[in-house]
C-alpha cells in the first residue's frame, strides 16, 4: 500500500484531474473543519473519500459544490482555477452535488425535476414534450428506461430519487458528480443497483467523488481512496492496494484501547433484565433488532447512517411508525404505539434532532424544561412560581449557560440546548433512559457533561441506552455496545473488549458475513 | 420532579429582565401605530377623543374583539379559523330558534354559545387535530356549510328578536355605567389572556403551535389540544354572535360576512404570527383597537367607509412587513453567532403552517441558486 503523506496526487496517471481541490481550509468558529485538504477527481474514475463521522467529508463536498466558501485553498476545474461564490457557479462549471438528503421538489414530476431551473420553453410557454424527452434520455444513460417521467417524485423510493438527481446532473451536462453517503438510506439491493450505475458513468468518463463511512463498499466501487481524519487528508491510495484493516487504522489514526469511563459491565447475570427487545421491526430502516438491558447499565448502540439505530430508540419511545416485535420492560410488555404510555411506564426519550423534535424555539428555557408536564392538563394552572424555581434548579444542576430562564430556547448554544432537553427528560426520573445522538453538534465540554450525566444516572434500578455515531464516545462511556447493520443487530459486545477500529468494521458490515450472510433478505 | 429541593433564594425571586424586554418589544409596533392614529385623528377632529366616540369605537368593535380573541387561540396554535363568521351567524339563528321554542332567555344564550364552542371543537378541531386535515380546508368547508345552513333556515331573512328584553339588553344596556358589550369584551379578553398565559392548556397551545412534533414527543396530547384550540375559537365566535344579536335585536344571516379575515388581520397586527407558537391576547387588543380606531377616525374626518378597508389593508401589510423584516434580522444574527447545528430558528416555519412545504422542497433553494425565468 502506498501511503503518501497529505499529498493526494499519485504518480503515473494519464488523465489530468477534472476537479481538483488544493489545500482547502474551513473554520467554524474557532475550530477547523478542514485544515488543508487536497483532493482530486479524474475523468472515468471513482475516488472514494472515507472517514469517520465529523471528519469533514460533507464539508469538503460543500466546498467543492459552492455551497460554502473555503477560508483558504483553491479549486480548479479542468485545470482552470475557479472561484465558486454560490452553488449555481459550481453547477455551471459542471459540478453536481448529490447530497445526503436528495434535494428534489417532491411534488413535481420526475421530468420537471430533471429540468429544474432550466425548463425548456418556447416563448415563455414550457415545452413539456421536450422536457419529458430530455428526462427520458438522461435516465436512459443510467440504464433506467422503465421509469415513468410524469410521476411525482414523492411517489418514488429513495434509490430512484437518487437516480433522478443523478439524471438531472447528466441532463445539465455536468461531468463531475459528488455523492455524499449515497447508500446510507438504501437497501443492499438498491445499493448494488446504484453501484452498477456509477460504474456505467465511470465508463462514460464522468469523474465521481464518492463519500462513505462503509469500508466494505470500497473494494466494490472505488478506484482510489482518500482517508480523511479530523479535517486532514491522511492518505490517498489505489483501492486495490489497500486492505480494510489499514484503512480502518488510518480512519482512527491512533492506538486505542485506553478507554476510561466504562465500568465494564456492573451487572450480574442473575438480575432480571430491565428491558428485553426481541425481533423488533420497523420497515424499512429497522428489520430485526434484539437487545437486553440490565439495571445499572449504559448500553451503547453503534451503527452507521441507515443502520436503524435511531429508529430503534424511536420505536422503544413510542414515536415510531408501526413498529412490531416483542418488547418487555421489567417483564411486562411495553406498548409501542404511544409516547404517553411509554412515559407512564418510566421511559424517558431524548430525540435525535433537537430542533425538529425536542425544542419549541420561541418558548422560554423554563417552558421548554417544563414541556412534558403539559402531558397532563390537571391541575389547570401552570404554577409559574414553581416552574421558575424548578427551572432554576435544573439549570444549575446541568450547568446550562443562558441569558436567563425566560430567554427563548433558540438563544442558547447547541450544547446548552441539548442539556436543556436532557434536564427535561431526567427531571421526570425515568427508569429507562433512551438517548438518540445526545452529543450531535455540541461542543466538547457539553459532550463530557452529557455523558457524565448519563453515566451518573444509570444506577440502581435505572439504565440508559445511547445511540451515537461517534464510536469513541460509546467505547469510552458505555458498559456494552450493541452493533446494528442495515437494520439488524449484529451482536452485543463488552465495551472494554472493543476498540474503535473493531466498531468501524462491525458497523460497516464486516460481521454480517460471519453472522449470517445475507442480512438484507426481504429487500424492498 | 427529581430536582433537589434546596435552591439559592436569590435566583428564584428575580425576574428575568431580558425575557420581559424581548416580549415587550413585540408591542412597540402596534402600540406606536395606535398612538399615532389617536394623535392624528384627534388633531384633525377633536370629537375623535370625546368619551362618546370612544365608547362608540369600543361597542362597535366588541364583536371583532371577541372573534379576534378566539382567532388568537387558533393562530397561536399554528392554524386559522375561517369559519368564525359563519359560526357567529349560526349562533344568532340558533338563539332565535331556542327562544322561539320557549327556552328561557339566559339559558338560551348559554346553550347557543356552548353549541358554538362544541361545534368548533368537535367538527373543526376533530378534523384538524385527529383526522389531520389541513386547517384552511376544514374551516373553509365548515364556513361554507354553516353559512349555507344559516341561509336554509332563515331564507336569507333577518329574524327579529326585539321582543326578548334580555337579548336586547345584551346589546344596548349599561351596567355600572358601561355598555354591556364592552363588559363582554373585557370578560372575554381577561379569560382568554389568563387561559393562554397561565393554564396548562394555554401553554400547550403555544407548544403545539411552536413545534408540533416536539410537543408530541414530549407527551402532550396534540389532538386534544387542537380540539380545545378550535373549541375556543368557536366559543368566542358564539359570544360575538350573541352580542351582535343583542345589538341588532335580531339574528342576521350576514353579520359575520368578512369578520374572519378582519379578525385575522387584527391578530397579525398585534404581533401574533401566522406560523404559530408566538403572540398573545395583549397584542390582539392593540390590533383590534388599531383597526377600530382607524375605521372610526376616517369616518369622523369624513372619509368614505369604503376607503377605510383600503387603509386597513395597507396598514396590515406595512406592519407585518416591518415585523418580518425585524425578525429576519434577528434570525441572521442568531445564525451567524452560532457555530453549531440546530439554531437557525424558525426557518421554513411558514411552510409548515401552510402544511404544504416538505423538507425536500425546502432544501431545493440552496443547491440551485436563482432560477431563470420559468413559466
Ligand atoms: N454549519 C456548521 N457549523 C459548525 N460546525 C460545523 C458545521 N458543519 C459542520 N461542522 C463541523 O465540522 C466538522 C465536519 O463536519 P462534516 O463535514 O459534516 O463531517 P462528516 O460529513 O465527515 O461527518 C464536524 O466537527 C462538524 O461538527
Ligand atoms: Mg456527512
Amino acid at each position: 500500500m502506498t501511503v503518501s503523506g497529505t499529498a493526494p496526487l499519485l504518480e503515473g496517471t494519464s488523465h489530468p484531474a477534472l476537479l481538483s481541490l488544493d489545500s482547502i481550509e474551513k473554520w467554524y468558529g474557532g475550530t477547523p473543519a478542514l485544515s488543508g485538504v487536497s483532493f482530486d477527481c479524474r475523468p472515468g474514475e471513482i475516488h472514494a473519500l472515507i472517514g469517520e463521522n465529523g471528519s469533514g467529508k460533507s464539508t469538503l463536498l460543500k466546498v467543492a459544490s459552492g455551497e460554502i466558501r473555503p477560508d483558504a485553498g483553491s479549486i480548479s476545474v479542468e485545470g482552470r482555477s475557479v472561484r465558486f461564490h454560490q452553488p449555481s457557479d459550481a453547477i455551471r462549471a459542471g459540478v453536481a452535488l448529490i447530497a445526503q438528503e436528495v434535494p428534489l421538489v417532491a411534488s413535481l414530476t420526475v421530468a420537471e425535476n430533471i429540468s429544474l431551473g432550466a425548463l425548456p420553453a418556447r416563448r415563455l410557454v414550457v415545452d413539456w414534450k421536450s422536457c419529458r424527452k430530455r428526462a427520458r434520455a438522461s435516465l436512459a444513460l443510467l440504464g433506467e428506461k422503465e421509469l415513468d417521467v410524469t410521476r411525482d417524485v414523492n411517489m418514488l423510493t429513495a434509490d430512484t430519487r437518487q437516480l433522478v438527481a443523478i439524471a438531472r446532473a447528466l441532463a445539465r451536462g455536468q461531468r463531475i458528480l459528488l455523492l455524499d453517503e449515497p447508500t446510507s438510506s438504501l437497501s443492499l439491493g438498491q445499493a448494488n443497483r446504484l453501484f452498477a450505475v456509477l460504474r456505467e458513468l465511470r465508463h462514460q468518463g464522468i469523474a465521481i467523488a464518492y463519500v462513505t463511512q462503509r469500508l466494505a463498499e470500497l473494494e466494490q466501487i472505488a478506484d482510489r481512496v482518500t482517508v480523511i481524519r479530523d479535517g486532514r487528508a491522511v492518505a490517498t491510495m489505489n483501492s486495490r492496494d489497500a486492505s480494510p484493516g489499514d484503512i480502518a487504522e488510518l480512519m482512527v489514526g491512533r492506538p486505542l484501547g485506553q478507554s476510561s469511563g466504562a465500568t465494564g459491565g456492573a451487572r450480574k447475570d442473575s438480575t432480571d433484565p430491565l428491558l428485553h427487545v426481541e425481533d423488533l421491526r420497523m420497515p424499512p430502516a429497522l428489520r430485526r433488532a434484539s437487545l437486553t438491558v440490565f439495571p445499572g447499565e449504559v448500553v451503547g448502540i453503534a451503527g452507521l447512517e441507515g443502520s436503524g439505530a435511531s429508529e430503534l430508540l424511536a420505536a422503544l419511545a413510542g414515536v415510531g411508525t408501526e413498529p412490531r416485535g416483542k418488547v418487555l420492560l421489567r417483564g411486562v410488555p411495553l406498548p409501542l404505539n404511544s409516547v404517553r404510555a411509554a412515559m407512564a411506564r418510566g421511559v424517558g426519550f431524548l430525540p435525535r434532532d433537537r430542533r425538529l423534535e425536542a425544542l419549541v424555539p420561541m418558548l422560554s428555557v423554563a417552558e421548554n424544561m417544563h414541556l412534558s408536564e403539559l402531558s397532563s392538563l390537571w391541575p389547570p394552572f401552570v404554577g409559574l412560581r414553581r416552574r421558575r424555581r424548578e427551572a432554576t434548579t435544573l439549570a444549575r444542576r446541568f450547568s446550562i449557560r443562558m441569558p436567563g430562564i425566560e430567554a427563548p430556547a433558540a438563544a442558547l448554544s447547541g450544547g446548552n440546548q441539548q442539556k436543556l432537553v436532557m434536564a427535561r427528560v431526567l427531571a421526570r426520573d425515568p427508569s429507562l433512559l433512551l438517548l438518540s445522538e445526545p452529543t450531535r453538534g455540541v461542543d466538547i465540554g457539553a459532550k463530557i457533561d452529557i455523558f457524565r450525566a448519563v453515566r451518573d444516572y444509570a444506577h440502581g434500578e435505572k439504565a440508559a441506552v445511547v445511540y451515537s455515531s461517534e464510536f469513541k464516545d460509546l467505547i469510552e462511556w458505555c458498559d456494552r455496545i450493541v452493533v446494528l447493520y442495515r437494520g439488524h443487530t449484529v451482536g452485543a459486545y463488552v465495551a472494554g473488549s472493543l476498540d474503535e477500529e473493531d466498531l468501524i468494521h462491525l458497523a460497516g458490515g464486516a460481521a454480517a458475513v460471519a453472522v449470517g450472510g445475507d442480512v438484507d433478505r426481504g429487500g424492498s | 420532579m427529581g430536582a433537589s429541593p434546596q435552591v439559592d433564594a436569590d435566583v428564584i425571586v428575580r425576574r428575568d429582565p431580558i425575557g420581559w424586554l424581548k416580549r415587550g418589544r413585540r408591542y412597540v409596533g402596534p402600540g406606536g401605530a395606535l398612538i399615532g392614529i389617536v394623535i392624528v385623528f384627534s388633531s384633525l377632529h377633536p370629537f375623535f377623543i370625546h368619551g362618546q366616540n370612544i365608547t362608540n369605537i369600543l361597542t362597535s368593535n366588541s364583536d371583532l374583539m371577541l372573534v379576534a380573541a378566539g382567532m388568537t387561540f387558533a393562530m397561536i396554535g399554528g392554524g386559522f379559523d375561517l369559519s368564525v363568521g359563519s359560526v357567529m351567524e349560526g349562533t344568532g339563528v340558533l338563539l332565535a330558534g331556542l327562544l322561539a321554542i320557549g327556552v328561557p332567555q339566559l339559558l338560551a344564550i348559554v346553550i347557543a354559545v356552548l353549541c358554538a364552542g362544541l361545534f368548533g371543537a368537535l367538527v373543526n378541531g376533530f378534523l384538524i387535530g385527529y383526522a389531520r386535515l389541513n386547517f384552511l380546508v376544514v374551516t373553509l368547508g365548515t364556513m361554507t356549510a354553516v353559512e349555507g345552513l344559516v341561509y336554509v333556515v332563515t331564507n336569507g331573512n333577518t329574524l327579529s328578536l326585539s321582543k326578548w328584553h334580555v337579548i336586547a339588553a345584551v346589546g344596548t344596556a349599561k351596567a355600572l355605567g358601561v355598555d354591556v358589550p364592552i363588559w363582554f369584551m373585557i370578560g372575554a379578553v381577561v379569560i382568554a389572556g389568563v387561559c393562554l398565559r397561565f393554564t396548562r392548556v394555554g401553554r400547550a397551545i403555544y407548544a403545539v403551535g411552536g413545534n408540533r412534533e416536539a410537543a408530541r414527543i414530549a407527551g402532550i396530547r396534540v389532538g386534544l389540544i387542537t380540539m380545545l384550540t378550535y373549541g375556543a375559537a368557536g366559543l368566542f365566535a358564539g359570544m360575538a354572535g350573541v352580542v351582535d344579536a343583542g345589538r341588532l335585536a335580531a339574528a342576521s344571516p350576514t353579520v359575520g360576512a368578512t369578520i374572519n379575515l378582519i379578525a385575522g388581520a387584527a391578530v397579525l397586527l398585534g404581533g401574533t404570527s401566522f406560523s404559530g407558537g408566538e403572540g398573545g391576547i395583549f397584542g390582539t387588543i392593540l390590533g383590534v383597537l388599531l383597526i377600530g380606531a382607524l375605521e372610526n377616525g376616517l369616518g369622523v374626518v369624513g372619509v368614505s367607509d369604503f376607503w377605510s378597508n383600503v387603509v386597513t389593508g395597507i396598514v396590515l401589510i406595512v406592519a407585518v412587513g416591518l415585523d418580518q423584516f425585524q425578525k429576519s434580522r434577528t434570525r441572521k444574527r442568531f445564525t451567524r453567532q452560532s457555530t453549531e447545528l440546530g439554531v437557525d430558528v424558525g426557518v421554513g416555519k411558514l411552510g409548515s403552517a401552510a402544511g404544504t412545504l416538505q423538507p425536500v422542497e425546502a432544501a431545493v433553494e440552496t443547491p440551485f441558486g436563482p432560477r431563470p425565468a420559468d413559466g
